[in-house]
């Protein structure tokens, strides 16, 4: 062994001798790793609803940045596309889209292979949304620590192909529209900049952009990078994270008046965004306490109005609304629970407990009055007027851990 | 015991020599903690795929690797920062000025030929074991070294300018 070798061995030896402790860290992986299930099982359900196009709003420049946004031509040129995924048939004729695996299950029978962009190792469906020319991905990939992670937005046609339409740093979200900005709405942070663009047909166009926002709290060693949790109204919530453990900086930015200005705002959580999209379903603190509030905030201040106190959620609990607003799907702790919401504001606990989370489901409406879960065992459709539950069974085994209920935004 | 037991078990046992090769791999404790808890979180998704203990160790060390590269390349802006260096003791020729250059040296190397490094010599893999982390070929782990090395004495050879040169004669024989 060469004197260089031993003195390489003293040097690593020496420089990681006073290392910090490590004592929270299986905490916050398991914090992160129920995060990052959760994604996996919800999916894109969260963004339920057909979106409704009001009024038009000034759209910049079709988007053609190198590196951020790929929009394909007639004939593909300058896309990326993945061969043509081949339908088959699907046994059982499902109520709705879902993807299972690399799978696209088709409502009414049929099937699309994702093999080609969810085969990634250390990536999972984060979303999936039926447009008018077929079909919106959303692709997670954690390829590092934080900040560093990214998203790819697929479009995948009904004819065939696969187009990779967006790369975002970190995460990328999809939204309908609302009254201030129609169309689906997409929102992610690439170099630089936060863009905000609607899809058409012919790829995502470009309507607003700022200056990547960062919060500067006060204390902090660094500033705090802020990413898109919602669209509302005329807003694009944003939020970051100081520690990792959690969303504790919000703030928002109004495209329509420019860059993004930093703004105090208090710590909420985004459960949701309520059918018409001008109002955020939150949790909010207004004590500082942990168990909070809920609340229907105000996208730009976030007061809330109603609200009920305790909240009846936890703070950072997924909330799927029905189409018609008046039920709540929630991925709560003890489980699936099915709130009525107009009993919500009134006495916080109406609740139904559907099921237990000791299996890996996703959850999506189907219309104001059923909602499909996705189970190892198939597929259950759950009336919320009483009628029995159907279940359509299906082996869909284990990879029912990468599944999703699509949300129709045609 | 549950997944989670287990995995809470494996973190108490493991957590510090990881943090200690992610802190070799990127240069900063904030950082290598950030990569840690990454390659972690990751190592938990898979936990139930990777069955037996010997699978999950090389599983999140091959996770913190490539998470500590993917780090360098979405951060790398210049040179790296040395936040921490080798402590000085009072004997000025005990070997402290040489880590020190080491230890610089090792900061600017390109990211693959750091990772080859940290786990020949400080997690004392094989070639063929470190071949099999880093998903590349042994003899490419071989040249790897061979370069780093070199580029290391180069570095060595310029600071013992400053040094006794006795020392410097000793470096060089048993280089």
């Amino acid at each position: 062994m060469s004197r260089v070798e031993d003195l390489l061995r003293d040097t690593f030896r020496e420089v990681v001798a006073k290392s910090p402790a490590t004592d929270s860290i299986a905490d916050q992986a398991i914090r992160r790793g129920r995060r990052a299930r959760r994604r996996r099982t919800v999916g894109g359900s969260l963004l339920a609803v057909v979106c409704v196009a009001v009024v038009s709003v000034g759209i910049a420049a079709l988007a053609s940045r190198p590196g951020s946004v790929v929009s394909p031509g007639p004939s593909g040129v300058g896309a990326s596309a993945t061969p043509a995924p081949s339908p088959s048939v699907s046994p059982v004729a499902l109520p709705v889209d879902v993807i299972v695996g690399d799978r696209l299950l088709l409502a009414g029978g049929g099937e699309v292979s994702l093999a080609e962009i969810l085969s990634c190792p250390l990536c999972w469906l984060d979303g999936a949304w039926r447009v008018p020319d077929g079909w919106l991905i959303n692709v997670y990939s954690v390829s590092g620590a934080y900040g560093m992670d990214k998203s790819t937005l697929w479009h995948v046609s009904e004819s065939g192909g696969a187009v990779l339409l967006v790369v975002g740093d970190g995460p990328l979200l999809v939204s309908p529209g609302t009254k201030h900005f129609p169309g689906v709405l997409v929102t992610w942070i690439s170099g630089d900049r936060l863009w905000l663009g609607r899809h058409t047909n012919t790829g995502v166009i470009i309507v607003a952009s700022t200056p990547a926002p960062f919060s500067y709290p006060a204390g902090a060693s660094d500033a705090i990078a802020l990413y898109p949790q919602a669209i509302v109204g005329e807003a694009v919530v944003l939020a970051g994270t100081r520690t990792g453990g959690g969303l504790e900086i919000w703030d928002v930015w109004l495209p329509k008046y420019g860059d993004y200005t930093p703004t105090e705002h208090p710590r909420i959580f985004v459960h949701a965004v309520t059918p018409d999209r001008e109002r955020i379903i939150g949790w909010y603190s207004p004590d500082g306490s942990k168990t909070g509030c809920l609340g229907e905030l105000d996208p730009i201040t976030f007061i809330p109005s109603p609200n009920v106190c305790p909240s009846p959620v936890g703070e950072g609990v997924p909330i799927i609304p029905s189409p018609d607003g008046r039920w709540w799907v929630v991925l709560g702790m003890h489980g699936l629970m099915l709130h009525k919401v107009d009993r919500v504001w009134t006495t916080g606990d109406s609740e139904r407990l559907l099921l237990q989370p000791d299996e890996p489901f996703a959850v999506g409406w189907i219309d104001a009055e059923s909602f499909a879960v996705v189970r190892r065992s198939g597929v259950s459709i759950i009336h919320t007027d009483g009628r029995p539950t159907e279940m359509l069974p299906m082996d869909l085994g284990d990879d029912v851990a990468q599944a999703g209920v699509v949300v129709d935004l045609r | 015991m549950t997944d989670e037991a287990e995995f809470r078990q494996f973190v108490a046992l493991r957590s510090t020599s990881l943090l200690r090769t992610a802190y070799l791999l990127v240069g900063d404790w904030a950082h290598a903690e950030d990569v840690l808890q990454t390659a972690l979180t990751k190592t938990y998704l898979a936990w139930r795929r990777l069955g037996e203990i010997n699978a999950i160790e090389a599983y999140a060390r091959r996770v913190l690797v490539t998470t500590a590269t993917s780090w360098w390349r979405r951060h790398w802006h210049g040179e790296r920062p040395s936040q921490v260096i080798p402590e000085r003791t009072e004997d000025p020729y005990d070997g402290w000025a040489e880590r020190h250059t080491i230890w610089a040296t090792v900061q600017k190397l390109p990211d693959r030929q750091r990772a080859v490094l940290v786990l020949r010599f400080y997690e004392d893999l094989t070639e063929a074991q470190t071949a099999e982390v880093l998903g590349i070929s042994v003899g490419t782990v071989k040249s790897q070294t061979a370069r780093a090395l070199a580029t290391l004495r180069e570095h060595l050879a310029k600071a013992g300018a400053d040094l006794p040169s006795e020392r410097l004669g000793r470096q060089r024989d048993a280089s």
